[in-house]
């Protein structure tokens, strides 16, 4: 493919196939020369359930991970018109048992396993991780405003959900409900002006009050998707390698402040 | 003048920039590299307290800064051994006024002048940037008469009032909320979650009160890392880039960014 650099892309490979549908990700692995971390970074695109595709979310993405020395791999799921929730959750997980199963060959470690995702595919990867068996455990989350849904407020349900889900089936499929101690590291991303905003928030403190390390990043006067504006995507990423390089690939605490002496400030 | 040879900053140290308590105030000015010039000036306010720290401080921050483009100005202000509250804050304003008047030769707008503060110098950043031309807080230390708004704010992990009160401010002198008003300019909060010096939720209660006065506001959240995170250089780069891109669309060209909409081809 074109525009691809040095970074290797290996394209449509069939992890799972569901409901008579093969399921494939993309794998985006370091160009030759850099440091390999040896993490798979597993992203999930948006569209609230019902569009998007894992091409969707702005290739440049996967190349900057790449580009960092991870593997970025841009797995699908089934949208609304295919199959109703939760078997998004389904082929998240089954996602996350593949590249677990296949880390060797990726060059990465199983128990280093990253789960991100944009909007639908935040929330997706937050249910995900919340409700892991041992195979499909995640070593850290990268939330991009992640979505959360409930009935429409004439009472008709959300257009991923089963007709007539119950009120557990959707408590189910609210971030907040994951939000507790054992829940990976995570890293939250949304713009002030993104619906998103303030329930990113809640989900944050939650985590802090669940004593998980959990940071925050909520970008001023921004819309959701923000990081379709190029000049966002770089620190963004950025952002997301130092909090995944300190949590994952090598974990590490630094050191606490103390004050300077004031015999030893300069004059 | 100085030049670093690896990179074309040109730094001015201890410029007189007025007077407070008998003292000689002075600042360091750090210019971009030419051709990037940005022209929006951001006065730097170490922390320490109030009762230790100097411009000094500074150095790595106001190079990132002047790296991206502008006009660092590294401020001294009195501590609290030297004059009481508001001195700290007098100075300040003083520093943004000779800002002002000065700003032909240090080719920077006038109008386009945000104060950033560390620490303490976070809470003297929100008082700035929360009572302009105040003439409680004025002060007499030069340029009478300037205007000492400021088009942003920058605090990371502001902080310090209890040393304020200590010295006999008052509850209500010391609150940052009192600075929290619908008008405040765009203001960035950063801070980290490990923080025990300035607990992080200081930020958070800041950043939820700018926000429902209608005040664009951006929070960076950093995990697990004490107070002034950003002595560890990997994460001084980022902050420092968040509070470029913060400025750019806020001051040096501001512009909003369109709504999305569900459908639409995306770009890329």
């Amino acid at each position: 493919m074109s525009g691809n650099g040095s970074v290797r892309a290996e394209k449509d490979v069939v992890f799972a196939t569901a409901g008579g549908i093969d399921l494939k990700l993309d794998v985006f692995r370091p160009p030759a020369g850099v440091a390999e971390k040896g993490v798979a970074i597993i992203e999930l695109f948006g569209g609230g359930f019902v569009r998007g595709s894992k091409a969707g979310h702005y290739e440049g993405v996967f190349q900057r991970f790449a580009e960092r020395g991870y593997v970025a791999i841009a797995a699908t799921y089934r949208l609304a018109a295919e199959a109703k929730w939760p078997a998004q959750v389904e082929d998240a997980k089954a996602a996350v048992r593949w590249v677990r199963e296949n880390a060797g060959r990726l060059g990465a470690d199983p128990e280093k396993t990253v789960l991100s995702g944009y909007s639908a595919g935040g929330q997706l990867a937050i249910v995900a991780a919340g409700t892991a068996a041992p195979e499909e455990r995640v070593a850290a989350i990268i939330a991009y405003y992640p979505s959360r849904f409930g009935r429409s407020a004439d009472g008709k349900d959300f257009p991923v959900m089963p007709e007539g889900a119950s009120d557990a089936e959707y408590e189910a499929a609210e971030p907040l409900t994951y939000m507790r101690p054992g829940f990976p590291p995570t890293i939250f991303f949304c713009g002030t002006n993104d619906i998103f905003a303030e329930p990113t928030k809640r989900l944050f403190e939650a985590l802090q009050e669940a004593g998980v390390p959990a940071e925050l990043h909520l970008l001023a006067g921004l819309p959701h998707i923000y990081d379709r504006f190029p000049e966002f995507a770089a620190v963004s990423t950025e952002l997301c390698d130092l909090f995944i390089d300190r949590y994952v690939v090598n974990p590490r605490e630094y050191p606490a402040f103390r004050p300077p002496q004031p015999a030893a400030a300069p004059s | 003048m100085t030049t670093n040879g690896s990179s074309p900053i040109s730094i001015d140290r201890d410029v007189v920039f007025g007077q407070g308590g008998g003292l000689d105030l002075r600042l360091d000015v750090y210019r971009p590299p030419a051709g990037g010039e940005k022209r929006t000036a951001v006065i730097q306010l170490h922390g320490g307290g109030f009762r230790r720290g100097s411009k000094d401080s500074l150095i790595a921050n106001c190079r990132l800064f002047a790296e991206r483009g502008y006009v660092a100005l590294a401020s001294q202000y009195r501590l609290l051994d030297q004059g009481r509250w508001p001195a700290q804050i007098e100075d300040v304003k003083a520093a943004i006024r000779w800002t002002r008047t000065n700003a032909a030769s240090l080719n920077v707008d006038p109008d386009k002048i945000a104060v950033a503060g560390y620490s303490a110098g976070g809470f003297l950043a929100l008082a700035a940037a929360g009572a302009p031309d105040d003439p409680a807080l004025e002060g007499s230390g030069g340029n009478a008469g300037v205007s000492s708004a400021v088009s942003a704010c920058i605090a990371f992990y502001p902080g310090g009032g209890r040393s304020l009160r200590e010295e006999g401010a008052s509850e209500t002198e010391t609150d940052l909320m009192r600075f929290v008003k619908a008008g405040c300019p765009p203001t960035i909060l950063l801070h980290s979650t490990g923080d025990t010096t300035v607990p992080f939720e200081a930020s958070v209660g800041l950043f939820n009160a700018l926000r429902a006065a209608g005040v664009a506001v951006e929070l960076h959240l950093f995990d697990g890392l004490s107070h002034v995170f950003d002595r560890h250089p990997e994460f001084a780069a980022p902050a420092v880039e968040v509070c470029d891109l913060f400025l750019d669309r806020h001051v040096v060209k501001p512009r909003v960014y369109p709504p999305f909409v569900a459908g639409v081809a995306r770009p890329g």
